[in-house]
């Protein structure tokens, strides 16, 4: 079960920042918070190498791994498994996943590539909704509702 | 097919709207500048879905090669059919049946209207562009209908 | 790395120290023996890493080597009082040495050799009497001069080497010998490395030593001796440098451990001895490039240990036990990426160093759940103080094996103990240093946003150490990079804490400056209580304490209000903020109203302010600075004239402002710099809030096209797509003088050509103080005009452009008129520009200069063209000249003006080679000459070579002409040269001159006359023989030699009668030279060119 769930924007500003559980403390929040903010670091690493990887093996072009928006676990804490995404127009997608419970520790990667795939179609839709500004926090409901459920039940 | 030309009529009243003369601004001088920002918008925010299954972009050639294809078939159900590039920022995107001057011209006559039917698309091209962090001037030069070209700069910073 | 404060969780040197292989040194007086201390110096000093690892002491006649132990036979009746002794490392590491050496000064051939080796023998004794009960070995280094040969090559020393053998007891492997000669250092490293082998060798002994102890023991009592046992196993291989066997040794070590039994009395001593272990393995494992291994060895040790808490009342000591865990692999780690290790992002010392610092914090949490009612330290007896043989036993009941405390009323003073020193720790210092260690690895392994996390925990332990001043100054940095990141939820949690940094240590600035902030729409604030806020800053304005923050520590309330007391009415009073760096509560753009302004027109320029927080804010004098290339002037800004401007919560509110342009800022840019706003109470204090504007500013990460069709709401998007115009341009008034030009292009290269130009007023006055400047400029075809063209007001004086020309007023409708020339030696385009520039009256601006800029074209042509032909006396061409054989020269000059030219004289200027044919300078022949576009003038001019020179002269000469427009006359006369091209010159070794006519009658007898004249200082013989043709009768020798004496001449006399009329050849004598050869080609020719090829014959007229 993902704990939280974010979309970053190009400049590295927060869009959205879901959580599943006590969602009302301040506490929580901020760790959360920090849980993504921090991430951005790797997903940052990540990006500079498979950038600098393409750049001189050009001729190992073919290497797709390196072109898959699913960048894989970022990195694990003692209690949180971090995994990333990044669009083609550079939106940082974040997947936590609780370490402690059951459905969290054993989850499988092609699930998570699965959820994060469908983050992002939700995303693409929401920036279609009239009302949003692309840049903006996405403060519409019903995508809050479809990613919080996308927590709970899909992964 | 029915849903394509209601797409081609919409436009082709959004342009008609667009140059209505406003009572504020009597002036005789065709703004357009309307409907390339509608492009725009559309073309930044299609841009989303439409990479959505598409690998990631190995470089600024690769992204405008998606443009000549998917992108463009998905909206005109037909690919550029001539690129080219200096390699330095400019591309050259080449459409040999327009989809918006097929319908109502086949050599000079209205090619002095021309440039009402291309403003749309430059901005969806420059909009699309703009989301995948190419920041880009596009101009369109129709010589003889229904052949368009779309010249892409993109501005480096 | 930062010291961390020390307390008892720390490991001791002897466990920290890599172990070497300990070698003692006896009989080196380094004091009083040059010779020793050098030896002492090379062994001691310059332990590089690449040396052997061993340490080696000293040892003085008094040294004294412990005590053995009674060897014991059975372990049956023992039962071990603990795990580790805390002396045995030390023991091992400076007590015990593998190996003692014995230093002795002798020669092979000392003549005291008897007493000599009965001293050595003497001391060797004496040192095995010390190490009595070791198994420490002893060699014997006879120190020598270096002169003798080694003994292998020397009977003598053969023998006596063998002799000292036996005499010391000891085998001929373990004598040395060293010559303290040159190379002193390499038999040093020899030597070191040959001791160390017999220290290894000693180690290994030793090993096997303990491990015959294995086969007395039983798992039950002895549980204690399996680890101890495995641990001096792995000790010893470590000293020996057996890295791996000691790995295996420790790792039996640390598994014995976790069998054993543990209980509240022993958890501290295991829980002690298995850090120290591991910390062992780990270590081995860096040092065996192991890191993957030393990473999940460290997991499994705190993963078996983290829930071995032991007694609750001192759970801080798990947690502080934890927490070295983690700073001494972390201390590990960081040492083995120090020597070659590469860390990733993901795997780095920091997270270690981090670790630590959250156990610490744990470790205060504990402290404060069960320290609360130790509020002082126990009476005496200090239950701290006593001596403690083992590691992590407790000094109040060393030894003791049994379970239960044997004296509870003791245990419970030492609980106490515990916890009074726990509660006086300082666990904020010790959290600060760990995350100032984690600080410097994240920093280093690419995660500055994890560094910056740090950071804030950093500053919030600062805040509970109540070091508010520290802490300001860090949240103050971090908080600038989550602003800039758009984390707002961060950025709040940051600014609420730096707040109340700000509060307690009443600094007045950032109090402002963070209250400004917090007012801001991204800004979060406990409770959502910015109507506090907003009323602080009003407070602070007014020169009254502001309430405090929510959530203050009670202890530092009474010093802040006391602070605040000091502070409000004190410096600073004028509070200056820059609001553009910070998110507030207030926003501004400004704009220009166009993007160029003339002169005589009034600038505008808009300023938005946007209030994004409900209040009413009324701003005392509101200020825009604008700045030109020569000063910065400040305009007021004002709400309909009205000076105090009152802005409204959440609306944009526009202003206006106006002024008008000073007279030099004419051609300059314009540009905002600052837009203030000052909150004034009309006390001491202001606060200013300054918005500087800077150029180009990067450009909002929001694209405003999609502005355009958002809906809502429409007050914030209108704001946010005002697109701020920083900067104007000034351009000067339109000028509204013409000018009329008078010339007749095209020019003519070379003359000097006037222009007339005039200027009319046809401003609505009189324009005074004009001025006109003439300049030339630059074209494509004419790059640098002013190299090959020149500019008068005076025909004939170029002047040093530019040219200027004071006039003075011209009245209204009134003209000014004057002439220029202009002379150019090119053929191109001449662009002169002529500049006005005048003042005049205008009714809101006086004395308004204006400056106008005209600019004519003259293209310029070439009056003519000459070209060059060269032709014989008689009009032949020619392509060469003999010397001294005249010939002519014709210039043609074809005319391309398209006006009359007049040309006045000509005249050819020769080159040195060259002089005319007659005696003086012939007079021209075309002169006064009048021609017209496309004719040609010949000239003509006879010339001569008078001499061959060495190169082929390039030309013959310059040709001059003097010439004038006809129109033109009282113009001045120009000379324009052109140089002619060259002709070769040969020499002929004689010169022929024949008298043939041009025209002859028909049947009428010529009388022809051939002169030939030798030229040079020889004879020359010729064979000559005549050409005869049908056309003529000749009569004269027909073939003939004929000599040519030098400097003299032969005269040949011939008639010929012409028989036919009309074109015909005439005869022509051929000659050879004989003898001489390489004349023969000259001669030829000259013979060729003087007789001619053709002579017309008048046929005769029949009346």
């Amino acid at each position: 079960m993902a704990v939280c769930v974010a979309v970053i924007g190009k400049d590295n500003s927060p869009l959205y920042i879901g959580g599943i559980g006590n969602d009302t403390s301040t506490d929580n929040e901020l760790s959360r918070q920090w849980l993504v903010h921090t991430a951005l670091d790797a997903l940052e690493e990540r990006l500079a190498t498979t950038n600098s990887n393409n750049a001189t093996a050009s001729a190992n072009a073919a290497r797709t791994d390196l072109r898959d928006l699913y960048l894989g676990l970022l990195y694990s804490t003692d209690t949180h498994k971090i995994y990333g995404y990044v669009t083609n127009t550079k939106i940082k997608l974040v997947l936590v996943t609780s370490s402690t419970s059951p459905s969290g520790s054993n989850i499988r990667d092609a699930e998570v590539r699965t959820a994060l795939r469908r983050l992002h179609a939700l995303y693409a839709d929401a920036i279609c909704n009239p009302f949003h500004l692309p840049g903006d926090q996405i403060i519409s409901q019903k995508f809050d509702r479809q990613v919080k459920s996308l927590m709970v039940n899909n992964v | 097919m029915a849903d394509d030309i209601v797409f081609e009529l919409l436009h082709s009243e959004i342009i008609n709207y667009a140059l209505e003369p406003k009572s504020t601004n009597g002036s005789k001088e065709v703004d357009l500048s309307v409907v390339e920002y509608i492009g725009f918008a559309a073309g930044y925010k299609i841009m989303e879905r439409l990479t959505r299954e598409w690998p990631r972009f190995k470089d600024e050639l690769d992204t405008m090669k998606f443009i000549c294809t998917d992108f463009w078939t998905c909206i005109y159900k037909k690919q550029i059919d001539n690129l080219r590039t200096n390699h330095q920022g400019v591309y050259v995107l080449q459409d040999n049946a327009f989809r918006f001057l097929t319908n109502f011209s086949n050599g000079h006559q209205y090619l002095e209207y021309a440039p009402r039917y291309v403003a749309y698309t430059c901005g969806l091209i420059r909009g699309g562009l703009a989301n995948l962090c190419i920041n880009s001037i596009v101009t369109a030069e129709v010589q003889s209908m229904p052949s368009c070209k779309f010249h892409i700069h993109v501005q480096r910073t | 790395m930062a010291t961390q404060p020390s307390d008892n969780t720390e490991f001791p040197p002897d466990i920290i120290l890599k172990p070497l292989a300990l070698i003692g040194l006896s009989g080196l007086d380094t004091v009083n023996n040059a010779i020793h201390k050098t030896i002492w110096d090379a062994f001691s000093n310059n332990r590089r890493p690449d040396r052997a690892s061993v340490r080696f002491k000293l040892l003085n006649n008094t040294f004294e080597f412990p005590v053995v132990k009674p060897k014991r036979n059975s372990y049956e009746w023992y039962i071990p009082k603990g795990i580790l002794k805390k002396n045995w490392i030390q023991k091992r590491v400076s007590l015990i040495p593998a190996l003692v050496v014995i230093f002795y000064d002798m020669e092979w051939n000392d003549p005291q050799w008897n007493e000599k080796i009965i001293e050595c023998a003497s001391r060797v004794q004496s040192i095995r009497a010390a190490v009595e009960g070791h198994a420490t070995r002893v060699a014997v280094v006879v120190v020598q001069s270096g002169l003798s040969p080694p003994p292998s090559e020397y009977m003598l020393g053969a023998e006596r080497a063998q002799a000292l053998c036996s005499a010391c007891e000891i085998q001929s492997k373990s004598l040395f010998v060293l010559p303290h000669s040159d190379h002193l250092m390499g038999y040093i490293i020899r030597l070191e490395n040959a001791f160390y082998d017999i220290a290894q060798n000693y180690y290994h002994h030793e090993t096997k030593n303990i491990k015959q102890h294995r086969d007395h023991l039983n798992k039950t009592t002895h549980h204690y001796l399996f680890v101890r046992h495995q641990f001096k196993l792995g000790f010893l291989n470590e000293l020996k440098q057996d890295l791996s066997t000691a790995h295996k040794h420790y790792m039996h070590a640390y598994n014995n451990l976790l069998e054993t039994r543990q209980v509240d009395t022993n958890i501290h001593e295991i829980r002690t001895v298995a850090g120290y272990i591991n910390y062992k393995l780990c270590k081995l494992l860096f040092a065996l490039n192991l890191a993957r291994d030393a990473i999940a060895q460290l997991k499994s040790h705190i993963e078996r240990y983290k829930n071995r808490i032991g007694p609750t009342e001192l759970l801080f000591e798990h947690y502080a036990w934890i927490a070295r865990q983690y700073s001494a692999f972390g201390e590990l780690f960081d040492e083995a990426i120090r020597v070659g290790l590469p860390g990733i992002q993901s795997q780095h010392p920091g997270f270690y160093y981090q670790h630590a610092a959250q156990f610490t914090v744990k470790r205060r949490q504990a402290m404060r759940s069960v320290c609360c009612e130790a509020q002082q330290y126990p009476p005496p007896p200090d239950p701290m103080e006593g001596i403690v043989e083992f590691y992590g036993q407790r000094p109040w009941r060393p030894g003791r094996l049994s379970a239960d405390p044997h004296d509870p009323q003791k245990e419970q003073a030492a609980i106490l103990a515990l916890q009074y020193n726990e509660r006086v720790f300082n666990h904020s210092a010790v959290i600060i240093s760990f995350l100032g260690s984690a600080i410097s690895q994240f920093k280093t392994f690419h995660s500055p946003r994890m560094r910056k996390q740090l950071v804030v925990e950093m500053a919030n332990e600062y805040y509970y150490c109540a070091d508010y001043g520290k802490a300001l100054t860090l949240l103050s940095h971090m908080l600038w990079d989550y602003r800039k990141e758009k984390w707002w939820f961060l950025a709040s949690h940051v600014l609420n804490r730096a707040l109340q940094c700000a509060y307690l240590s009443a600094k007045i600035h950032d109090y402002i400056q963070l209250s400004i902030e917090a007012l801001s729409k991204n800004i979060q604030v406990p409770n959502n209580d910015k109507d506090r806020i907003f009323r602080n800053i009003i407070s602070v304005l007014n020169l009254n304490v502001p309430a405090p923050e929510h959530d203050l520590p009670a202890s530092s309330q009474g010093k802040a209000l006391e602070l605040w007391g000091m502070a409000i009415d004190k410096e600073p009073h004028i509070v200056t903020i820059d609001m553009v760096n910070i998110a507030s509560f207030l926003e501004i753009k400004t704009k220009f109203k166009q993007q160029k302004y003339r002169m005589d027109e009034l600038i505008e320029i808009e300023i938005f302010a946007r209030l994004t927080y409900n209040t009413i804010l009324e701003i005392k004098t509101a200020i825009l600075t604008i700045s030109s290339n020569t000063e910065t002037i400040e305009i007021p800004i004002t709400d309909n004239d009205n000076s105090i401007i009152k802005l409204e919560g959440c609306s944009v509110k526009k202003f206006l402002c106006k002024f008008k342009t000073n007279s030099h800022d004419n051609g300059s840019e314009l540009s905002i710099k600052n837009v203030s706003f000052i909150l004034d109470s009309d006390k001491k204090r202001k606060i200013i809030m300054n918005f500087k504007i800077e150029d180009n500013k990067s450009l909002p990460i929001i694209h405003p096209e999609l502005l355009h069709f958002i809906l809502s709401p429409k007050n914030d998007y209108e704001f946010d797509c005002i697109v701020p115009l920083t900067t104007t341009f000034i351009t000067s008034r339109e000028c509204r003088l013409s000018i009329g030009i008078d010339n007749a292009v095209p020019a003519l290269q070379g003359e000097w050509f006037p222009t007339t130009f005039t200027v009319t007023n046809n401003e609505d006055s009189l324009v005074y103080d004009m001025t006109i400047v003439l300049s030339l400029l630059s074209s494509p075809d004419n790059a640098n005009p002013e190299t090959v063209t020149e500019l008068s007001f005076k025909q004939g004086e170029p002047q040093s452009p530019p040219l200027k020309l004071l006039i003075g007023n011209v009245n209204k409708a009134s003209t000014y008129s004057n002439k220029f020339y202009l002379k150019t030696n090119r053929t191109a385009t001449a662009t002169v520009q002529i500049k006005v520039s005048y003042n005049i009256d205008l009714n809101e601006t006086p004395k308004l200069e204006c400056v106008k800029d005209f600019t004519t074209k003259i293209s310029v042509i070439k009056p003519f063209e000459v070209s060059t032909n060269f032709v014989t006396m008689n009009f032949k061409p020619v392509s060469k000249c003999f010397v001294d054989d005249p010939f002519i020269v014709m210039p043609q000059i074809k005319i391309l003006s398209p006006w009359d030219l007049l040309i006045l004289d000509t005249e050819l200027e020769t080159v040195d080679c060259f002089k005319y044919a007659d005696d003086k300078k012939p007079p021209s022949c075309i002169s006064n000459l009048q021609v017209a576009e496309k004719n040609i003038a010949s000239d003509a001019i006879c010339i001569q070579a008078k001499y061959k020179p060495k190169d082929l002269p390039t030309r013959v000469g310059l040709y001059n002409i003097r010439w004038r427009r006809k129109t033109n006359t009282d113009g001045s006369i120009v000379m324009s040269s052109t140089a002619l091209s060259g002709i070769t010159i040969d020499d002929c070794p004689i010169s022929i001159e024949v008298n043939y006519p041009e025209v002859v009658d028909l049947q009428t007898s010529v009388p022809l006359k051939c002169t030939l004249i030798g030229n040079t200082n020889t004879t020359i013989r010729l064979n000559l023989s005549v050409e005869g043709t049908d056309a003529y009768m000749f009569s004269g020798y027909k073939k003939f030699s004929v000599t040519v004496p030098p400097k003299d001449k032969v005269e040949l006399c011939y008639n010929i009668h012409p028989l036919v009329a009309g074109n015909t050849v005439p005869p022509r004598i051929k000659a050879t030279v004989l003898g001489e050869n390489s004349r023969q080609e000259v001669i030829k020719e000259m013979f060729e060119k003087i007789f001619p090829q053709n002579i017309f014959v008048m046929p005769k007229y029949n009346k």
